[in-house]
């Protein structure tokens, strides 16, 4: 390598002519580590966990792909208005989500805004490395699903102004929510112009997924917020929540609901480029388990108005009994309290209301907090609780309607502070090779968006 | 949940497997034998309590019973109706003081009930800036958005139990301000005088006034006697400050609809309250106010867990230290507001379980209503409770629920 040029100040095309002479490849197509590193060949080569969830399809994987035991969600800013840079990036998101979802390890596929960066790289002379990062090298598929969303500012601005040419687009469902009583929602950890949802049964897998495809334009899309998320599975059947609780009986990934046309995959009735997607509300629920250790399982089961062990609804006998609202107990009590958090939150008792659950626990450790309720304790407390995450065919007339009944009455209140929050459009999923998330709303072959 | 299911709750940690064993928990001891500990020997949930022994004084508080007497205020009354939400839009929570309005003035309307807050979004204590009007069809507006009286008001704002509205169209509501929900850093606070339109209009300080947290009036019009009880009196700015000298002080006030209240004269007509400093409940001290016809004022004595009564209040010129005790103990539980109803009786909300006890004025305690139980505090409905109000219609008693940041009422 001629020393002599980069003391002339010719670092840039020195670097980029010598050391990533393969890096023009692997720009939009996300080639495989060996072809420009040298590290391996293409392909990955672990054994850990082969099984592949596939990335293509009709509906995106992550949505009612068998509960994966991790997840690292992420939201995303879309800097400027450069609509190719965003339709590039999303090709390259698909391009990169389809090899990570078959475990292959690939170098990145970097696009680049083309605007002058705002980023907090933008001072640098060298480009981006496209290598894999590697830490997920080997260890195969994980169940990795790669979900990807579209937030309310990604069609407009807060005061209306269309973005990308898109806003005529924007589905109805796709609302802002209404602020709930209660609501603690820390605006840097919610909202987003783009969503990934990463799931794995592998932590690394998921983390590495977020990662390769945040590295795609950081110039383009910067990170807002993120994310990890874990599951226990379901080894022991339907997995449980840090309040100990089963999680997803009905309506879950896990249980899935009867008629999804009905509950969960947009239709014909919004626009055509959200057809057989879905959408995704998501909310941080902060869980206060320190006072939640402190009430007798008894009394936690009134406030579910589900067993403990078994699941089990109140005055049932197995887990997926249906639930009877109107049982009473042998005094003549509703066996199913008027507060109980199943009762409020059930079909029967908001007009059929469904959606498709999809939690996962998380764990920050320990924070100082405020109680949200009487006697106003503060103390350092675990940040633990719920990533939920519910797919539906609409907002409107799910999450809003049930939330807006739970918000105010839901015996499990006293426990649990919503902390973050955001809404996305999922739309279907790319078809095959070459097709990507975002076609159908940005595609040279849907001029009109409609 | 039903009346009778909430109080098998009360102290079920400690009560459980007694009741258990005698059959009279039905559903819960079914549920109990089908997850609890030894069934199959797999699951750790504990089938007997942690802490035995007998119940403490207030857990039997919150467990026992007094059916309302016949011919009492809560004879009858078993229903509660939630009248609306008391969190604006800015989000401000915990719910304390309660006026009903009578009269249409200003942005006011007859059948309005006026609620202010005690926190502000953040949950602290001594940080709520607004009063909400509950409408009768259950809408709520804010009245009064008081954050920018901060400079007005020694430690700033924090709205209290200590609110009345004059005839004139005059409001005043107590602050008991503090920086951080900790007592380490409140204020003196003051009263603040608010328009009939929700207007700041001025404020009311002095050494006559520090930590007023409740008050009642006798409203001539033009001229009125407020009552102000005040629990920051000689108390120490620390976490386990504790003395005796909270205080009640009598403060003859002179107004008309175009002139605000000012201050005439101020005598102390009580003292000696236990006041003390709370990691949860912020401060406890003297709270509930409530004047008889006769010029007997009954104070709530929230550490003295008693109701006490200060002869010839509107007169006297020397303090009657803590007063005569009314009526202590029993179904009282560390009383916070204090309201007569229209048949002469007290009722008084208790702190530290979700109960109104009647009490008539020679002392008898003849009923409760155990109108917050849940069991999200222990014993239920502790500390969930604050003011208690008469509504406009003479048949229901009003109250906040902290727990769930609304207006109720028992009727």
């Amino acid at each position: 390598m001629a020393s002599i040029q980069w003391w002339r100040g010719n670092r840039r095309s020195l670097l980029r002519g010598g050391l990533l002479a393969g890096a023009g490849a692997a720009v939009g197509a996300g080639a495989a580590v060996g072809a420009a590193g040298g590290w391996a060949g293409s392909g990955w080569a672990g054994h850990q966990s082969e099984a592949s969830e596939g990335f293509y399809g009709v509906h995106q994987g992550g949505i009612i792909t068998a509960g994966q035991q991790h997840t690292v969600l992420a939201g995303f800013d879309v800097l400027g208005q450069d609509r190719a840079a965003l339709v590039a990036l999303l090709r390259g998101w698909s391009a990169l989500a389809a090899d990570l979802v078959d475990g292959k390890s690939v170098t990145v596929p970097i696009v680049g805004a083309s605007a002058a960066s705002t980023g907090v790289y933008a001072d640098v002379t060298a480009a981006s490395t496209t290598s894999d990062s590697l830490e997920a090298y080997g260890l195969g598929p994980a169940r990795l699903t790669v979900t990807i969303g579209f937030g309310p500012s990604l069609f407009t601005t807060a005061d209306g102004r269309d973005r990308f040419g898109i806003a005529a687009a924007r589905p109805a469902a796709l609302i802002e929510l209404p602020r709930f009583p209660g609501d603690q929602l820390v605006a840097a950890d919610s909202g987003g112009d783009l969503l990934v949802q990463a799931c794995a049964d592998n932590a690394q897998v998921a983390f590495h997924a977020v990662r390769a495809m945040a590295r795609v334009a950081p110039d383009v899309a910067s990170l807002r917020w993120t994310e990890l998320g874990f599951s226990s599975g379901d080894p022991a059947g339907t997995p449980r929540n840090l309040m100990g609780f089963k999680d997803g009986t009905m309506h879950s990934n896990a249980h899935l609901p009867d008629d999804m046309d009905a509950t969960v995959w947009a239709g014909a009735d919004g626009p055509a480029w959200m057809r057989a997607g879905s959408y995704l509300v998501y909310r941080r629920i902060r869980i206060s388990l320190e006072h939640w250790d402190r009430l007798d399982h008894r009394l936690q089961e009134k406030v579910i108005g589900r067993r403990k062990l078994d699941g089990a609804p109140l005055g049932g006998r197995d887990e997926f009994d249906a639930l009877d609202l109107d049982a009473r107990d042998p005094n003549g009590s509703l066996s199913i309290p008027d507060t109980a958090h199943v009762r409020l939150a059930s079909p029967q008792f908001n007009s059929g209301a469904v959606m498709l659950r999809r939690g996962f626990s998380y764990n920050h450790g320990t924070t100082p907090f405020v109680e949200r309720w009487p006697p106003w304790r503060q103390a350092l407390e675990y940040d633990a609780g719920l990533l939920f995450l519910a797919y539906q065919k609409d907002p409107r007339t799910a999450f809003v309607p049930i939330f807006t009944t739970l918000a105010s009455s839901d015996a499990l209140n006293q426990f649990t502070t919503h902390t973050a929050s955001a809404v996305f459009a999922v739309p279907p999923a790319a078809s095959g090779p070459g097709d990507w998330v975002g076609r159908t709303l940005f595609g040279a072959d849907n001029p009109q968006h409609l | 949940m039903s009346v009778t299911t909430a109080r098998r709750w009360v102290g079920i940690v400690r009560l459980v497997s007694v009741v258990c064993a005698v059959g009279a928990l039905a559903s819960g001891c079914a549920s109990g034998s089908a997850s609890g500990a030894g069934s199959g020997g797999s699951a750790g949930l504990a089938a007997t309590p942690v802490v035995g022994g007998p119940l403490s004084e207030v857990e039997q508080a919150a467990a026992s019973s007094l059916a309302p007497a016949a011919g009492s205020f809560l004879a009858g009354k078993s229903t509660v109706t939630s009248l609306g939400s008391t969190t604006p839009a800015n989000g401000d929570v915990n719910p304390y003081a309660i006026w009903p309005v009578t009269q249409t003035v200003g942005s006011l309307h007859a059948g309005d009930v006026l609620v202010d807050n005690f926190n502000n979004k953040s949950n602290n204590q001594g940080t709520g800036t607004t009063i909400v009007d509950i409408h009768p069809d259950g809408q709520q507006s804010v009245f009064a958005d008081l954050s920018g009286a901060a400079p007005r008001c020694p430690g700033g704002v924090g709205l209290t139990t200590a609110m009345v509205l004059l005839r004139t169209g005059w409001l005043l509501v107590g602050s008991l301000p503090s920086t951080d929900g900790k007592l380490t850093t409140a204020g003196a606070g003051c009263l603040l005088v608010v328009s009939a339109t929700g207007k700041l209009a001025g404020s009311i300080t002095g050494p006559f006034v520090n930590g007023p947290w409740d008050t009642t009036v006798v409203d001539n019009d033009n001229t009125a006697t407020l009552f102000v009880a005040n629990t920051l009196v000689g108390l120490d700015r620390s976490a386990t400050a504790a003395t005796n000298q909270g205080n009640v002080v009598r403060v003859s006030l002179a107004q008309s609809v175009s002139a605000p209240p000012r201050v005439v004269e101020q005598t102390q007509i009580a003292d000696g309250f236990a006041e003390r400093a709370d990691a949860g409940a912020f401060v406890k001290g003297p709270t509930g106010l409530v004047i008889d016809p006769a010029g007997t004022l009954y104070v709530a004595d929230n550490l003295g867990n008693r109701i006490a009564a200060i002869p010839n209040a509107l007169t006297r010129t020397d303090s009657a230290g803590p007063g005569k005790t009314l009526s202590s103990g029993g179904q009282l539980a560390n009383p916070l507001g204090l309201v007569r109803a229209p048949n002469g009786d007290l009722l008084a909300a208790n702190a530290t379980n979700g109960k109104i006890v009647e009490i008539t004025p020679d002392g008898r305690q003849v009923g409760e209503y155990y109108a917050i139980q849940n069991v999200g505090q222990d014993p239920p409905g502790n500390g969930d409770l604050f003011d208690v109000a008469i509504n406009q219609a003479g048949n229901g008693v009003l109250f906040v629920k902290d727990d769930v940041n609304t207006l109720a009422v028992l009727h």
